[in-house]
């Protein structure tokens, strides 16, 4: 993401578009720009992406961090600024993969060479070191192709955002429209795949008093559970998914998407079914996920906790197979959920060890890959104690 | 490229032995690789019975799934049949597109000097492949492709990138634009010059008949077999091997003597999709199948049931998985299709028991499925079971005959089902909206008219047609012999496919031999200046950036500069520094030799010259006194 300094009426102000033309993720752009405001204590300026132009997370606003409008002449201005700052940033992303490019493509013509016998073998071997030593320019020139690295530890703390009252009273009528009741405390869920295995962490929900409201994008069939309010069997608005979100105790969610959004509402997030632990681990100290267990396609053996964290899975992960949490499972970790919620939870000894074990191995990633920690920081959340406590 | 050395070791590939029965003719069954046997092994046992002489020549050998034991089996069923290996090319389309990874970082091996044969023939090879993977590409923009995106992808990659946009370019100018490049490449494929090793292969086999199959995978070199055939002066013929062969893969680019499909939906695909003379067509039914019809279990049902893991007193829904490319993530989907049949408020629902059978080559992906919390449901067989295991197919027949219903996402198993009788379902997933609406031949499973296929496109719906079906599966059946009757036996249901095809097969190799039809001088004539565009197509083949292939002089020149310094300094060790060091040492020597000489002599002068002085001191000292 590419995030500009400038100037307004004198005032410093940081001026970005999250969104898919970028690059990034919404949510997560949108957070760190906010993260980054509040710390330096300026103004943002938020050019939505033509995509996501309408989304309500463009309108959520803080009291501690000065919106600039981006509309007239001081938005083209602000917005011309930025397309530079980004096409140059661009551009040197290219001209970095294109040395890449460049030095391997070399590396292959002088690889036809060396395989020429009629050459002398001294000259072979010298073909041989040069192109070795382009092979190495090229591995550094894509190191230099790097995307930027989160800034994981800003987005650790709450950003304290609110809806406009327009939509929250928008949000409010749709509530009423579909039935769901904003008055009783709510959980949100957004899970696609398997859905009776969240039948028994559901039940208890609903047991303790809670309302849960399934949300997001259609898919998965109905889930129809009492005490549950399935909004993605009705047309709604996105400002009603945003403020259930908001108004939510806790998310249980499936997609990166939701886990990211959290980050925005501030609402504690469990995470299921993860494939990726380095994408998927939490940054706040209320977060918590539990893995998908991988299995070896050749082979069919199971993956223990700690191996799903080797490059051999994480780098290669079309070559397993990920089998989503039985309810057990799901249901334990809701369970530590909702202690979390309560304010009742302490981490274990393992989960502490998962944590610092996966800091460890997160920065054996390439320098250009985006899990890595930021400065040895990759979050404050936990993998699930029902998953933790298999960690030797 | 062909492993001989696999196909050396077949008990069966042995000369004929049979010279006391009388041979009716000779058939040179040409296959891509042994997994096309299990489409014809018993056509080939029929016609071996009826008196014909058949050599099955496979283009590459294939062990994936076995297909090496299934060829081993089907020349061990008759005197009659043999195996082999086809003539090795000088570059197979595999060896195409493997020079094609842009990631492949190997090294590239000697170079071929320009006049060499092999290079020559290899850039043929080359040119030939992208020729016909062009025509291959371009025909996935005709309107009846207009939705297949997912084929028009595959088609697509198979190309380096060069050409695509060109194809594409042009494609979208309009039919008449795309005819006119179709006819353009197809006179450019036949610029490729006959291949000597077929010719000899032919001539050697001496068939009455050349049968080929596949003939329409993607970029196939087969259609030099009917180029061949057709200079020597041998019938040949076409088997369309599947019932998605001449709508998801490539063109019919050399149209051979007879084309033998299936049905009558497919001889119109022949026809209208890859220009094909209606009256060259023969319609036979589909052969494969004819086992199928006669098939009966191998076992009771409590013991299928026991060995399965299911209770045999509730009926169950077989799952039949599909392959690779039309469900490359099927499991979630299983599970979320699984879940909703669960979720059903429905007595049947609740006693349906759920058998899953993964497709034996995307078997792999199955073992994410986690059963253990599932109850009466199970998967079967066992992932990783050997697929040539004997019986293997007799399993399946099994599952189905003991099924309550069918349900698949776009599978051939669909179409075996329909043939045991039993109602056969399909959910339209976004999913695999590519392999379903993307595809032409799904149409035939959900034809309205004659489809045995019942569709739904949401897995409510789904689930209140399958219970429905459970329930009164009447209506469902007569769709299958509908569907049977038009599409498996066009014949008449009771009529085998199998004596169909022989009879056909026969009568084409009783036909007298057509002419020789020896290629025209304007060919000859215009193919040495044509090798220009074969070493083209052969550089280009590599899939490298533009920009290296024109840099590619200069590196060469470079280095063949830097060879020069190279060879001097080579040639000055190997002689001229010999020379000099020898020369240098003899110096040396006879410099050393001669002093050591001088010293000896100086020496023994040096007593005499003494005593001589001294007596001459003595004697000057005597006087003095």
């Amino acid at each position: 993401m590419t995030i500009v300094e400038s100037h307004v009426d004198g005032h410093p102000i940081l001026v970005s578009c999250p969104g898919e033309s970028t690059g990034g993720s919404i949510p997560l752009d949108v957070a760190e720009l906010l993260a980054r405001a509040r710390q330096r204590g300026v103004a943002v300026c938020l050019l939505p992406d033509s995509i996501a132009a309408d989304h309500p997370l463009f309108a959520l606003r803080s009291e501690r961090i000065v919106r600039v409008d981006p509309a007239g002449a001081r938005g083209r201005w602000l917005r011309a600024r930025w397309w530079i700052s980004a096409v140059l940033a661009r551009a040197v992303i290219c001209a970095n993969a294109s040395a890449a490019v460049f030095w391997r493509e070399i590396y292959r013509e002088l690889r036809r060479h060396i395989g020429d016998e009629r050459l002398p073998y001294a000259l072979r071997t010298r073909l041989r070191t040069i192109a070795d030593r382009s092979m190495e320019r090229s591995t550094h020139a894509t190191g230099r192709v790097s995307p930027d690295i989160r800034a994981r530890r800003l987005l650790r703390e709450p950003l304290n955002l609110r809806m406009p009252a327009s939509l929250e009273r928008t949000a409010r009528d749709e509530a009423t429209r579909c039935g769901v009741s904003l008055d009783r405390p709510i959980v949100a869920l957004e899970f696609r795949s398997r859905l009776e295995s969240l039948g028994p962490a559901i039940d208890r929900l609903v047991r303790d008093g809670y309302a849960v409201v399934r949300i997001g994008p259609p898919g998965g069939g109905p889930l129809d559970l009492a005490g549950v309010v399935d909004l993605t069997t009705t047309e709604h608005a996105d400002a009603l998914d945003l403020n259930i979100l908001m108004r939510a105790k806790c998310l249980v969610c499936e997609s990166p998407t939701a886990q990211q959004i959290a980050y925005l509402t501030d609402t504690p997030c469990i995470r299921l079914n993860v494939v990726d632990p380095y994408e998927a681990y939490p940054l706040r100290a209320d977060g918590l996920f539990t893995l998908a267990t991988p299995v070896e396609l050749n082979t069919g053996r199971e993956l223990s906790v700690e191996e799903g964290l080797a490059p051999e899975h994480v780098r290669h992960l079309d070559r397993f197979a990920h089998r989503p949490n039985r309810s057990s499972d799901v249901l334990a970790a809701v369970e530590e959920m909702l202690e979390i919620v309560n304010g009742a939870h302490v981490d274990t000894v393992r989960q502490a060890r998962y944590r610092a074990r996966i800091v460890e191995t997160a920065q054996t990633l390439p320098s250009n890959d985006h899990r890595r920690p930021d400065d040895g920081f990759i979050g404050d959340g936990r993998l699930a104690r029902v998953q933790a406590d298999h960690v030797s | 490229m062909t492993d001989s050395s696999v196909m050396g070791d077949w008990p069966a590939c042995r000369p004929t032995t049979c010279h006391e029965i009388e041979t009716v003719s000779r058939i040179l069954f040409v296959m891509l690789h042994p997994g096309f046997v299990r489409y014809y092994d018993d056509a080939l046992q029929a016609l071996a019975a009826a008196g014909h002489q058949i050599h099955v020549a496979f283009e590459v050998s294939r062990t994936k799934l076995g297909e090496d034991v299934t060829a081993q089996r089907l020349a061990s069923m008759s005197d009659r049949i043999t195996c082999g290996p086809a003539p090795t090319r000088a570059e197979s389309v595999r060896t195409f597109l493997a020079r094609s990874d842009r990631t492949a970082t190997r090294s590239g091996g000697a170079a071929h000097r320009w006049r060499d044969p092999e290079a020559r023939a290899e850039a043929w090879e080359s040119f030939g492949t992208t020729v016909r993977l062009a025509l291959d590409y371009l025909r996935y923009f005709e309107p009846a492709f207009e939705h297949a995106t997912a084929l028009r992808a595959r088609a697509e990659k198979r190309l380096p990138r060069v050409y695509p946009p060109m194809v594409r370019g042009v494609a979208r100018m309009g039919s008449a634009a795309r005819a006119a490049l179709s006819r353009l490449l197809l006179q450019l494929e036949s610029l490729a010059p006959p291949n000597a090793a077929i010719d000899a292969f032919i001539r050697e086999q001496a068939p009455d008949l050349l049968l080929v199959t596949p003939l329409i995978e993607l970029g196939s070199q087969q259609v030099d077999y009917i180029k061949s055939a057709r200079r020597v002066g041998v019938r040949t013929a076409l088997c369309v091997a599947s019932w998605d062969n001449l709508t998801s893969k490539g063109l019919i680019r050399v149209v051979p003597d007879r084309v033998i499909v299936w049905n009558e939906q497919q001889k119109s695909e022949a026809v209208t999709l890859h220009g094909v003379a209606p009256e060259q067509v023969m319609v036979t039914g589909a052969q494969l199948f004819d086992k199928w019809f006669t098939a009966t279990p191998s076992r009771t049902r409590e013991s299928f049931c026991r060995r399965v893991g299911l209770d045999s007193d509730r009926p169950f829904v077989l799952y039949v998985g599909s392959s690779m490319f039309i469900a490359p993530d099927e499991v979630p989907f299983a599970e979320r299709w699984l879940s909703s049949l669960r979720r059903a408020e429905s007595s049947t629902s609740a006693r349906l028991g759920v058998l899953f059978r993964p497709h034996p080559a995307n078997a792999d992906q199955w073992r994410a499925l986690d059963l253990a919390s599932e109850e009466g449901v199970a998967l079967w067989p066992p992932i990783g079971t050997d697929p040539t295991a004997a019986d293997f197919r007799s399993d399946f027949f099994d599952s189905l005959f003991y099924s309550a219903a069918i349900v698949g996402i776009n599978t051939s198993a669909q179409i075996e089902a329909a043939i045991v009788g039993r109602p056969v379902l399909t959910i339209r997933a976004s999913e695999f909206a590519h392999a379903q609406q993307g595809t032409l031949h799904f149409r035939h499973l959900v034809g309205a008219q004659d489809g045995c296929v019942i569709e739904a496109h949401t897995l409510d719906e789904h689930v209140g047609q399958l219970l429905a079906a459970v329930g009164d599966p009447a209506p469902s059946i007569e769709r299958d012999r509908r569907f049977v009757a038009s599409f498996i036996r066009p014949r008449g249901v009771d009529v085998p496919a199998v004596p169909v095809f022989v009879e056909s097969i026969s009568a084409l190799a009783r036909e007298r031999p057509p002419a020789v039809r020896p290629e025209s001088w304007w060919l000859r004539a215009t193919r040495p200046p044509a090798i220009v565009l074969a070493r083209l197509a052969h550089v280009l083949a590599e899939d490298r950036p533009l920009w290296i292939l024109a840099l590619r002089p200069v590196i060469t020149a470079a280095v063949w500069i830097a060879w020069i310094p190279f060879r001097i300094a080579g040639a000055w060790h190997d002689h001229g520094y010999l020379r000099v060091k020898r020369l240098l040492r003899a110096t040396q020597r006879a410099w050393y030799e001669s002093t050591q000489v001088l010293r000896h002599r100086a020496h023994r002068a040096r007593k005499p010259i003494l005593s001589l002085v001294r007596s001459a001191a003595r004697r000057l000292a005597g006087k003095n006194a």
